[in-house]
């Protein structure tokens, strides 16, 4: 009797347990919406691993780029006309004039239909910003007239067979400044859509070219684009997107899923109607999506993350829904297959592919790596059935700092939950080969065939010719600089003597830049480092950097506060290619940091200015230093090791180590050729000037191709480098740390050296 | 009659037995999954080596007490604990007996506990602010001439560690030390004063002696305590501190970090027996 | 006899019981006994003097860092970025500090109310942790630490110990094994591998435990002649009598979970679950250090008002706990 009542008991405080937790489970769901619902306890959430290999949700859009026939050498607009043909008009890149061009098969060929007068062509007498196409085929173009005394801006319309008129609308002066048009819409054949730089739209009846309606948008904080389709004008900004009725000029209800939509979503780059207004596509970095005006959602159509829509150097130009199932995407890809950047991409539904790609390769990295971005876009498209899962822990902006983030992956691997594939940048690559996290990739680089910089290639190769960690790119420490300060081939001790070779350098940078080619000289036998060789960096260091000039930081401190951070950021830059404007134009005496690319103009550009500047490999402790960065690793734990072998082999492949996002030079020899020899200079040979930050100083930068001795010399410099920098984010930050004490003068070298040696004694200890 | 009756009572007895097992069950069934069963895994890990799980005896344990880092986080940790509790229980002792006579004590006494209250993020970031080399108090110092330090990568981040747990946790121990005062009957001071016992040794023959059991408590929940202020340490000064504040946790994070599970689950195991013996020893000690 | 007259008889041993023992009577004797203190010591006395003296400043000092906080979540950027240039930009020079704001703005809490979504989700999380934690934690412990307290059976001592230990064992210790336990349950990157394991913490068992053993065997002897049975005792006896050593544990849990970092930092990966404790934005651009102290203070103060309205209670419950061993 008693003994059933205590169950009882217990049953209810159970229960009631239960019920709290349920409760409380609910509402997580509901507020949360997100992570997986774990309901009444462990037993529910478990079946959800199983549920989806039964009903496969099947229909996705397939990405294809055309092959035109034509070479746009720049698309203004696309439009899918009333008569169902296509519209374009842009630039011929062959001959380089404009005009437009028709479709009837749906983007396959194009023919030309007219180009666009003589007066628009020549490039002497001004040029086009933009241009944009109605319904019903007119063309209407925002044209800038040079003019004696300045730039005239004034607008072309031209009808469907490309009879062309100046319309009679003039922009009005921004006070005394030239004013310019800075977006132009043509959403229905009697008005076009312009905005101007002030932030006013104007609509203009295309009839006689007065003005119907404007609307003012922008304020001091915000500044909006806008689209239209059909009578409706969408404005988005940042935050939220506006909707303005173009037939009374009056600013409509506002859409909440719209405005919700755009703000999570990304800004929008494009949008396009079937239905004459009544719903609106619209094209975001993170897809496709679609609208009907009054609803409550925003459907997403495509997924950008599957194909080149996510990816980050694609900036779509615009959009032709040809229908429901098929879709064009004009868009500036610099990394695309045709030359010059502007490709033409067709999405077609299919049915019978499923929806989300049945496999999914986990790729994981501390920063976001664009390459990686952009190569897994490219990937996919040639796998369908795979889905990369790419996750840069530290960019989420969640606080994470890297010690966070490598606990949590090492929980996730031990859990056989970790990624397929690494990018080892930033953490102890050593010790994870030792600890063997890493799978052997010698065999799969054998196989990928393509011809690779050896010397860095196997920068990890252990002693029994394992590779368990390969990059895929690299950078040089290298130093460019006027023969006063730095003659070639000078060593450490040699610079080191010289005084003023680094003035107005921030201390933490310069210990930064030589931790690099310094570092690497260090390391003993036994992994410890040898004090002597930390105290003689330190002191030669100090002695070369001179006095510390205190008002350095506080300029970079100033311009941080007032521009968010940008103009520090700058200043404590360790790459090459920052100094270029500083050097040229006399506040430093030499510039040198990590050469992640050749940019053969600018060097030119700089010498002419030093008169008798010199490239050359930075000096330092160790010599011929190379940084290897995009380190890639499998997981020996991973689960699917021949689709991770397939994905690395891919990175390792021409076709994803000529993309370049300036994250260093590629590690195959074709690619690195491509990456550095200018060929998108071909045939151009002008000459333009280029501004720095200061808007006076200007450099006369030749755009031509690399010369070949020059790619001669880079790859033979290439091939000589042997000694891979010291890759230990610990050891750095100590000596980045002490280091800009020494050179601030607050400690002696050897106090810095003994600091830097009991940071990093516990360490090697551990 | 007789018989029966005692038969009764043992049954009762092995009923009774059991039933109190059945008030524990649902919480040990928990502690079961959540904290044996984890246990018993880092126990088994201690045996094995970190990635490949290939058995290795001892091996690990020879290398932990061989690692100087471990050694140095252990002498660390024992000086840190072995300094502040006591410290820590005689101040409060000290605070708790004056405040407790007094008028104004309870407010005082609010004020010692609201650091309690402070997340551990928002503490480090005040003392980031603090103990900058070109912090606050390096500042206040500069104000009357004495040259600053840089106070977290020096051998006074210890001594800041220690300022800051007992800055944490004062309040706490104020408290329970009030509680243990509270609890000694006033009947026996009175009757000591008629014996015309003074003030100090009213406090040395009957407050000390009467406090004795809470000191069991007090220590538990202080060393319990004192494992928190790693938090802060960590916040402000990251994986590798100065290294007179290099403690157990630290190492533990660091080993973490590079899949050095190994070493860590047989340092674990290490840590829980000291903890076992300590326990043991206080025990023994209170209940003679 | 029926259930109500064994309600009436409880309630009168509860009654009795909180005399005899001083439960809540305590507070009476700290009255009479500050009251007698309070006479003896009316006269002048400089030592007390400069003691009360010493106590008020001290007592500043401790409270200093959090003025800190709040004066710097009233100030606006720029001010802070002309105080705390020193530490957080580089400048030359030293931070510096006024206890309070030159020019008062409530900017950044506007910001972080209006501007952060992602703080009210925070938030939320926070409260679902902790008031899940206790509530399992109010269940589980209580009857836990009353099986310890007032039942024996074989294996007791070893099973106490037992507990005492995981207590004090460092959360990194278990770290990965925790995961992997957490993750064969599926309870990794969702709030329940942050809750069950902290409604299971055997730290208020140890509290509480020490709170049932304080009621006299005789009492639960002679209610049990009257014919109450063990859930009974439990429920009108232990309960009440308890209340307040419960509500001190409560609170204590409370701290706990409120400004929990590692076990959220390990087990969970969307950002959306995250509490409030691991939201500390960037603070070394001065842009987002008003933010941080302004979330300091807003985290600061539910666990300040919890802590207030429980101080009574923290105190009755813990002392009862110390008082005898």
């Amino acid at each position: 009797m008693k003994d059933r009542k205590w169950r009882r008991t217990i049953g209810t405080l159970l229960a009631a347990a239960m019920i709290c937790a349920s409760l409380a489970g609910c509402s997580k769901g509901g507020a949360a919406g997100t992570g997986k619902d774990s309901g009444t306890g462990g037993g529910d959430s478990q079946g959800n691993g199983t549920e989806s290999a039964g009903e496969q949700a099947m229909g996705r859009f397939l990405e294809e780029e055309l092959d035109t026939g034509v070479v746009f050498g720049n698309i203004y607009d696309m439009k899918k006309l009333d008569d169902g043909s296509l519209r374009i008009i842009g630039t011929n890149e062959d001959n380089g004039n404009s005009g437009v061009w028709d479709s009837a098969d749906g983007g396959k060929t194009w023919q030309s239909v007219y180009d666009l007068p003589d007066e628009m062509q020549n490039s002497e007498k001004g040029w086009m910003d933009y241009a944009a196409i109605s319904p019903g085929g007119q063309v209407v173009c925002a044209f800038n007239e040079d003019v004696s005394g300045g730039v005239h801006p004034v607008l072309y319309l031209m009808d469907k067979e490309g009879k062309a008129d100046k319309m009679s609308f003039e922009l009005p002066k921004e006070g005394e400044s030239l004013n310019i048009t800075t977006a132009l819409l043509f959403p229905s054949n009697e008005w076009i859509v312009l905005k101007d730089g002030a932030g006013t739209v104007y609509q203009i009846n295309v009839s006689d070219g007065s003005v119907k309606y404007t609307y003012e948008l922008d304020s001091d904080t915000s500044v909006f684009q806008v689209f239209a389709v059909g009578n409706n004008l969408i404005a988005q900004d940042e935050t939220q997107v506006l909707c303005y009725d173009l037939q009374t000029g009056e600013q409509k209800a506002s859409e909440e899923a719209l405005s919700k939509g755009g703000s999570e979503k990304g800004l929008f780059h494009a949008v396009d109607t079937l239905d004459g207004g009544e719903s609106v596509y619209c094209l975001s970095g993170g897809g496709l999506y679609h609208y009907k005006f009054g609803g409550s959602v925003m459907e997403q159509l495509i997924d950008g993350k599957m194909n080149s829509l996510g990816a980050p150097a694609f900036y779509p130009i615009a959009l032709a829904m040809i229908d429901e199932q098929n879709l064009l995407i004009a868009a500036n890809d610099t990394n695309a297959s045709s030359v010059t950047g502007i490709c033409l991409l067709k999405y077609t539904y299919s049915a019978d592919t499923p929806t989300k790609p049945d496999k999914e390769l986990k790729m994981y990295s501390l920063y976001d790596n664009k390459e990686i971005r952009q190569s897994i876009s490219r990937f996919q498209k040639e796998h369908t059935d795979v889905y990369v899962n790419y996750q840069a822990a530290l960019s989420e902006g969640n606080g994470m700092n890297v010690s966070d983030a490598l606990k949590t992956l090492a929980t996730e691997i031990m859990a056989d939950n970790g990624p397929d594939v690494l990018l080892l940048d930033g953490m102890p690559v050593e010790t994870y080969i030792e600890k063997g996290i890493l799978k052997d990739l010698s065999a799969l680089l054998k196989e990928s065939g393509g011809s690779y910089f050896e010397n860095i290639l196997n920068a990890y190769q252990d002693a029994q010719g394992q590779i368990c960690a390969a990059p895929a790119r690299f950078m040089i420490p290298m130093i460019h600089a006027g023969s006063a300060y730095y003659s070639p081939g000078e060593d450490f001790n040699a610079f080191t003597e010289r005084k003023d070779t680094m003035v107005n350098m921030l201390p933490g940078t310069v210990a930064e830049k030589f931790w690099y080619t310094c570092g690497a000289a260090w390391q003993k036998e036994d992994k410890t480092l040898d004090e002597a060789k930390i105290r003689e960096f330190l002191t030669k260091l100090k002695n070369a950097y001179g006095e510390y000039d205190s008002s350095l930081e506080d300029v970079s401190a100033g311009m941080s506060v007032t521009s968010e951070g940008a103009g520090t950021e700058l200043m404590k830059e360790i790459y090459l290619s920052q100094g270029n404007f500083d050097l040229a134009f006399g506040r430093i005496n030499t510039n040198f940091g990590l050469c992640k690319d050749m940019d053969y103009g600018m060097q030119q550009a700089v010498n002419k200015k030093l008169k008798d500047g010199v490239i050359d490999l930075m000096p330092g402790q160790a010599d011929h230093v190379f940084v290897p960065t995009m380190v890639l690793g499998i997981s020996s734990k991973s689960a699917q090791p021949e689709l991770a072998e397939e994905f690395v082999k891919y990175l390792f492949s021409q076709d994803a180590q000529k993309i370049s996002q300036s994250g260093g030079f590629p590690v195959e020899k074709e690619s690195f050729r491509s990456v550095i020899d200018g060929h998108e200079y071909e045939g151009q040979g002008n000459l333009v000037s280029v501004g720095g930050n200061d808007m006076d100083e200007m450099l006369d930068y030749a755009m031509e191709p690399t010369p070949e001795e020059e790619i001669t010399k880079l790859t033979e410099l290439v091939e000589s480098l042997k000694t891979p920098s010291l890759q230990d984010d610990v050891i750095k930050e100590a000596v980045v740390e002490q280091g800009e004490k020494v050179l601030k003068g607050e400690l002696s070298p050897e106090e810095g050296a003994a600091a830097i040696m009991q940071k990093v004694k516990i360490y090697l200890a551990e | 009659m007789k018989v029966s009756g005692k038969r009764k009572s043992r049954n009762n007895n092995n009923r009774k037995n059991m039933r109190g097992f059945l008030w524990i069950l649902p919480s040990f069934l928990g502690v079961m999954v959540f904290y044996l069963l984890p246990y018993a895994d880092v126990v088994r890990r201690s045996f094995l080596g970190a990635v490949d799980n290939r058995f290795v005896g001892i091996e690990n344990y020879k290398t932990v007490l061989g690692n100087t880092a471990f050694q140095l986080a252990v002498k660390n940790t024992l000086l840190f604990t072995l300094l502040c509790i006591p410290v820590l229980i005689i101040v409060a002792l000290f605070c708790a007996v004056t405040l407790y006579k007094s008028k104004y004590g309870g407010l005082i006494k609010s004020a010692f506990l609201m650091p309690m209250a402070l997340p551990a993020v928002s503490v480090a970031l005040v003392w980031r602010l603090l103990f900058h080399s070109q912090g606050l108090l390096n500042h206040w110092l500069s104000n009357v001439d004495i040259a600053g330090n840089d106070w977290m990568n020096s051998g006074s981040a210890f001594w800041i560690l220690f300022v800051s747990y007992i800055w944490k946790n004062l309040g706490y121990d104020i408290v329970l030390w009030m509680a243990g005062l509270a609890g000694i009957s006033t009947n026996i001071y009175e009757a000591a004063r008629v014996d015309g016992a003074g003030e100090m040794q009213c406090f040395f023959y009957i407050t000390l002696p009467n406090l004795k059991s809470s000191l069991y408590t007090i220590t538990v929940l202080s060393f319990l305590n004192s494992f928190k202020v790693f938090r802060e340490a960590y916040l402000v000064a990251g994986d590798y501190p100065h290294e007179s504040i290099y403690m157990m946790q630290h190492l533990f994070n660091n080993w973490f970090r590079v899949f050095s599970f190994d070493k860590m689950a047989a340092a674990a195991v290490l840590e829980s027996v000291v903890l076992l013996a300590l326990i043991m020893l206080l025990q023994r000690a209170w209940d003679s | 006899m029926d259930i109500k007259t064994h309600m009436k008889k409880f309630n009168f041993y509860c009654a009795s019981v909180t005399k005899e023992r001083n439960m809540s009577g305590m507070r009476s004797y700290f009255k009479q006994h500050s009251i007698r203190v309070g006479r003896k010591w009316a006269g002048f006395h400089p030592g007390r003097m400069i003691l009360w003296l010493f106590f008020a400043a001290l007592a500043l000092l401790v409270l200093y860092p959090i003025v800190f906080l709040i004066s710097g979540s009233l100030m606006g950027n720029d001010e802070l970025a002309s105080y705390l240039g020193a530490v957080f930009l580089g400048k030359s020079g030293y931070a510096d500090f006024p206890p309070l704001p030159m020019f008062p703005t409530l900017q950044h809490y506007v910001e972080l109310f209006l501007d952060s979504p992602a703080f009210f989700v925070m938030f939320w999380n926070s409260v679902k942790i902790t008031f899940c934690v206790l509530i399992g934690q109010f269940i589980v412990g209580t009857m836990a630490a009353w099986g310890f307290a007032k039942y024996n059976f074989p294996g007791k001592k070893g099973f106490f110990l037992l507990y005492m230990i995981l207590m004090l064992l460092p959360f990194q210790v278990l770290m990965l094994s925790d995961y992997l336990v957490l993750d064969f349950f599926h309870l990794t990157d969702s709030l329940w591998g942050i809750i069950l394991p902290g409604v299971f913490s055997t730290f208020p068992v140890f509290i509480m435990y020490r709170f049932f053993s304080e009621i006299p065997d005789s009492l639960i002897e002679s209610a049990k002649l009257d014919g109450a049975k063990d859930w009974q005792l439990f429920l009108y006896l232990a309960l009440p009598i308890g209340s307040s050593g419960i509500i001190a544990c409560m609170v204590l849990g409370f701290l706990e979970y409120w400004s929990l970092i590692e076990q959220p930092m390990t087990f969970l990966k969307d950002k959306s679950l995250f509490p409030l404790s691991i939201f500390l934005p960037d603070i070394t651009s001065v842009n987002k250090s008003g933010m941080a102290f302004a979330a300091s203070v807003v985290t600061f103060l539910p666990a300040v008002l919890v802590f207030l309205g429980g101080q009574d209670y923290l105190e009755q419950g813990i002392m009862a706990g110390a008082v005898k061993e």
